[in-house]
């Protein structure tokens, strides 16, 4: 058993073998794709080879733009994808929010986190024509999957374009019929420093200039793409046992008296958040840290100052009620036993807990 | 065929062992994101940290050191 136990895998995720072997040999290989040379040529080739790969593994007939990661795609499609407004719903993770800036119409959410008929009908209504509206696939805190076909129709009424994160559900879910969808390398095995902007209509968003067709300048991070490719063709055969896991942990937590947030909302078996009454986040981040475990809280690019979280805020929690809970998060690596452990652990620090207090 | 020699070293170069060295560890057991609040973050925190001190080193005193993607990327900023 090792001595400590990480359960932080929606933050980032170990680089499979496979990827790590593609990377170095594409090091060993390297030289600038656009070099006119043998040397380049065969760069080049290697690249979009890669490319290839990526759109067949996601059935993606659109652009593949390669970037460097999630949030770099984010920023371009809210910067130069074509319409007016910008509508932003209410649990996006902190790079769309900051994307979408303070002109963002808001889309409101129900309690599970999740985005109606209703909500999308007011937020369409006050965009006005030819929105861009962001909304993602999984949310990274509570992974609560949104209703994507019925956010497709309604963006699509409305003449507008739907940008949606995927970075939690690639490499785990079908990839999302959005007009643009982002995603990171480092959360499914790959490298950081890589990703991707599907884009189903490249006439859609304005060009830069430079490689990537004009759509992204800079040298390509060949060894990066290839190793984000060799780690996606792995698949997603081990989701079946993550439900099991996470629903066993699920029931563990109830059991010793914590909360499933969004419990009966369709979720991504690799996230949950659980709220342990009485016992801030920060408290018990301490404790798991100390104990061996490795989670997070609030999610991990705004945990520097453990803020409450605006996605539980949305949700409808109050501050103190945000302020007590965790996220715990499964990966390829995550063994039963690892699961078992975490769950008495979670028992035990909530019963010293209720002990303590007056 | 005699070996190829390459003479582009301007469009790019091939990876010095001491930095393929220096990322192996974090391809392995060191692979946190900086910005988990558990040790395995805290530790790549202070990687990133010790590296932008490293970087910085020959610039001198003063002034702030950002990482990006690139030059590229550098250049779009300012």
């Amino acid at each position: 058993m090792p001595e400590r136990i990480y359960l932080d895998h929606a933050a980032t995720t170990p680089l499979r073998a496979a990827a790590r072997e593609a990377i170095l040999e594409a090091f060993d290989r390297w030289a600038n794709p656009s070099s006119p040379h043998a040397e380049g040529r065969a760069a080049r080739a290697a690249l979009e080879e890669a490319r290839a790969r990526i759109a067949g593994l996601t059935g993606w007939k659109g652009a593949v733009i390669l970037t460097g990661g999630a949030s770099e795609g984010i920023a371009a499609a809210m910067a130069r994808a074509r319409g007016r407004r910008r509508v932003v719903s209410a649990v996006e993770h902190d790079a769309v929010r900051r994307a979408g800036g303070e002109e963002a119409v808001p889309l409101a959410v129900d309690r599970d986190g999740l985005v109606t008929p209703v909500t999308l009908a007011l937020a369409l209504e006050q965009a006005g024509e030819a929105p861009l509206v962001a909304v993602q696939q999984v949310n990274s805190e509570t992974g609560v999957i949104q209703p994507l076909d019925t956010i497709r129709e309604a963006v699509r009424d409305a003449g507008g374009l739907w940008l949606c994160d995927a970075t939690q559900g690639i490499g785990k879910l079908p990839v999302p019929d959005a007009d643009f969808v982002t995603f990171s390398a480092h959360k499914f095995g790959g490298p950081v420093g890589v990703g991707a902007l599907l884009v189903r209509d490249l006439a859609t968003l304005r060009p830069t200039g430079g490689q990537e067709e004009g759509y992204r300048p800079g040298t390509e991070n060949l060894p990066g793409v290839a190793g984000m490719a060799a780690a996606l063709a792995e698949g997603a055969g081990w989701l079946g046992r993550a439900a099991e896991l996470r629903a066993h942990l699920d029931q563990s937590v109830e059991a010793a008296g914590g909360e499933v947030v969004a419990r009966d909302a369709p979720r991504l078996p690799t996230i949950a958040s659980y709220r342990m009454p009485g016992v801030a986040a920060n408290a018990q981040l301490v404790r798991f840290d100390l104990a061996g475990f490795a989670v997070s809280a609030g999610s991990a690019c705004s945990s520097g100052s453990l803020k409450p979280s605006p996605v539980l805020a949305a949700m409808g929690f109050a501050p103190e009620e945000a302020g007590e809970v965790i996220r715990v998060s499964f990966g390829r690596s995550t063994r039963r036993e690892e699961i078992w452990r975490f769950a008495e652990a979670w028992a035990e620090i909530a019963a010293k807990a209720g002990g303590q207090k007056p | 065929m005699r070996r190829p020699v390459y003479l582009d070293y301007q469009a790019t170069t091939p990876l010095a062992p001491e930095a393929r060295e220096a990322m192996r560890p974090l391809w392995e057991e060191a692979f946190g994101n900086p910005h988990s609040p558990h040790r395995l973050g805290r530790e790549a925190k202070a990687a990133v940290e010790l590296a932008r001190e490293r970087v910085a080193a020959p610039f001198g005193p003063g002034g702030r050191l950002l990482f990006t993607g690139g030059a590229t990327e550098a250049l779009n900023w300012a």
